[in-house]
């Protein structure tokens, strides 16, 4: 099978410091896998995934590599081609689901708006698939959520709303950045079931970034261990579940270990 | 004689909105807890279920609607004394909000100190010494600010200064919720450690099952401002099938790939 993204040698680095923020990351993610990228925070999970759709400032970083979707470099493509890229063919979900809305404006406007931006059509069916994802994710009266604006939502609530914006436009990668972590254990296993639902119906690939080994262990078919800025051990989720080589990810274990311990290992 | 007692404790709050008819909420409906001395009590329940707002109404931040509130058999809305702000203390959630980013280290928990007691400018500094080496810091770290630690350090900065009139009840309100893996076991530790040390009790705000656990010696559940479940002992809780129970712990995820329940 193609991989639906795939990085090669991915190196990003400021330009007032030699040493790089990301060195030398490559993988592929198929359609329908869920890749996770794990390390602890300031290991440059982040940074990856703000450079695969080419959103950190040029002015001051410079990032080397290749970054293929389907068949298009995205290294080579122009500001105007990429904008409808991101969002359309590459989605993103963030940590905290209160900021990334703008708050002087409903769920609704901001849904709309982006379903226009990539696709022509009218405002009412724009607002007819708005509704219908906000039905996928289960929220409750998707007609009262349209109208509202973000801070009268919870949490969990803006989570969901974001995933559905996320998948309305069926994009085939979807980049989820710590998409649990600012929510309660009631919503964490929502949002990741909703994500789930959307790779079993779409056949949507995710880059699932996280550091808890948790939401590993429950969503990643394949996963990447970062630290300082490098992968340093590939492997199988069960594999590396049972068999971890790197010393790094053999602490990241063991101190999963001490929180996890006697739930139901 | 318990040290806490909430009896029939119910709470409104009210909202008035511009031009439109005043509403009201019941965010608690008669709850009543007992907490006895030198022991953890975890309470347990989703966002919205009432749980830091009994956390306010313990500290006399928010005075109940209706009902008392008993601190070693005084009612703490009626006696004028004030002492009892001294021997509960709380720990919130988000450190950076809770200290002055304008305060060292050492002013933050210096503050109720000053304010509680006459101690002389040297014995004061000693006690500050004492206190930051306690929760695992060092005498350098007084006179740092609040941007200079990480997120896990400014909370024991803030256990510090909890524990620091020697209180008799703290609050832990979501207080390891929002740090790594590492940090909260670090931070349960330390918790653990002081509580047998200083003979301190805890009420422990919660929604993460395994926080709750590692350090309470019983649980209650909170639901819609009321209390659907309470069990006595670590075990009780453990073995408990009802559906509140059932719940928090369906919500748990997988330690292992092997577990795992929404990939199927």
């Amino acid at each position: 099978m193609k991989p639906v993204l795939s990085v090669e040698r991915l190196t990003v680095e400021t330009i007032i410091d030699d040493n790089p923020l990301v060195r030398d990351v490559s993988f592929t993610l198929l359609a329908g896998q869920i890749v996770g990228l794990v390390g602890e925070s300031g290991c440059g999970k982040t940074v990856t995934s703000l450079a695969l759709l080419r959103l950190l400032d040029e002015k001051v970083i410079r990032q080397s590599g290749q970054i293929h979707l389907d068949e298009t470099n995205l290294m080579t493509l122009s500001d105007r081609t990429l904008r409808r890229v991101r969002g359309g063919q590459i989605a993103f979900i963030m940590q905290n689901p209160m900021s990334a809305f703008t708050p002087v404006y409903t769920i609704g406007h901001q849904l709309i708006e982006t379903i226009r931006t990539h696709d022509r059509c009218s405002k009412r069916e724009a607002k007819d698939r708005a509704l219908e994802a906000l039905r996928e994710v289960n929220l409750e009266e998707p007609d009262r959520i349209l109208k509202a604006y973000p801070f009268e939502l919870s949490g969990g609530m803006l989570q969901r709303v974001m995933i559905a914006l996320a998948v309305c436009l069926r994009p085939h990668v979807l980049i989820a950045d710590e998409p649990t972590t600012a929510l309660d254990v009631y919503n964490q296993k929502l949002v990741l079931y909703y994500l789930e639902k959307v790779r079993a119906t779409y056949g949507t690939a995710i880059l699932l970034i996280s550091h808890d080994l948790s939401v590993i262990a429950e969503m990643a078919d394949q996963v990447l261990v970062m630290r300082h800025g490098e992968i340093v051990e590939r492997a199988d989720v069960f594999d590396l579940f049972d068999r971890p080589q790197h010393p790094y990810t053999q602490r990241l274990l063991a101190q999963h270990g001490i929180q996890a311990g006697g739930m139901n290992a | 004689m318990s040290l806490l007692q909430m009896e029939h404790v119910s709470h409104r709050y009210g909202s008035q909105r511009f031009l439109s008819r005043q509403t009201e909420r019941t965010v608690l409906q008669d709850v009543s807890l007992t907490l006895e001395a030198g022991t953890c009590l975890g309470l347990l329940g989703q966002s919205g279920a009432g749980k830091s707002t009994l956390g306010r109404i313990l500290l006399g931040l928010e005075r109940p609607t209706a009902g008392r509130v008993l601190f070693e058999g005084q009612d703490i809305y009626r006696t004028t004394a004030n002492d009892y702000r001294q021997d509960i203390q709380v720990v919130f959630q988000d450190s950076f909000a809770a200290v002055n980013p304008k305060m060292t280290a050492g002013q933050i928990i210096a503050e109720p100190l000053t304010n509680f007691t006459r101690l002389a400018p040297d014995a004061l500094q000693h006690r500050l010494v004492t206190l930051i080496e306690q929760v695992g810091l060092t005498r350098a770290d007084l006179a740092k600010y609040p941007n200079q630690f990480s997120g896990g350090q400014l909370q024991r900065i803030c256990i510090a200064r909890a524990i620091a009139t020697n209180p008799k009840l703290i609050i832990l309100d979501e207080a390891v919720s929002s740090l790594d893996m590492v940090n909260k076991a670090l931070i349960l530790a330390l918790l653990g450690e002081l509580k047998d040390k200083y003979d301190l009790s805890y009420l422990f705000i919660t929604h993460d099952l395994q926080a709750a656990q590692a350090l309470s010696d019983r649980f209650v559940i909170l639901d819609q401002g009321q209390i659907v479940g309470e069990y006595p002992t670590r075990k009780a809780f453990a073995d408990a099938t009802d559906p509140h129970v059932l719940a928090i712990k369906n919500a748990m995820l997988a330690t292992h790939p092997r577990y795992r329940t929404i990939r199927s």
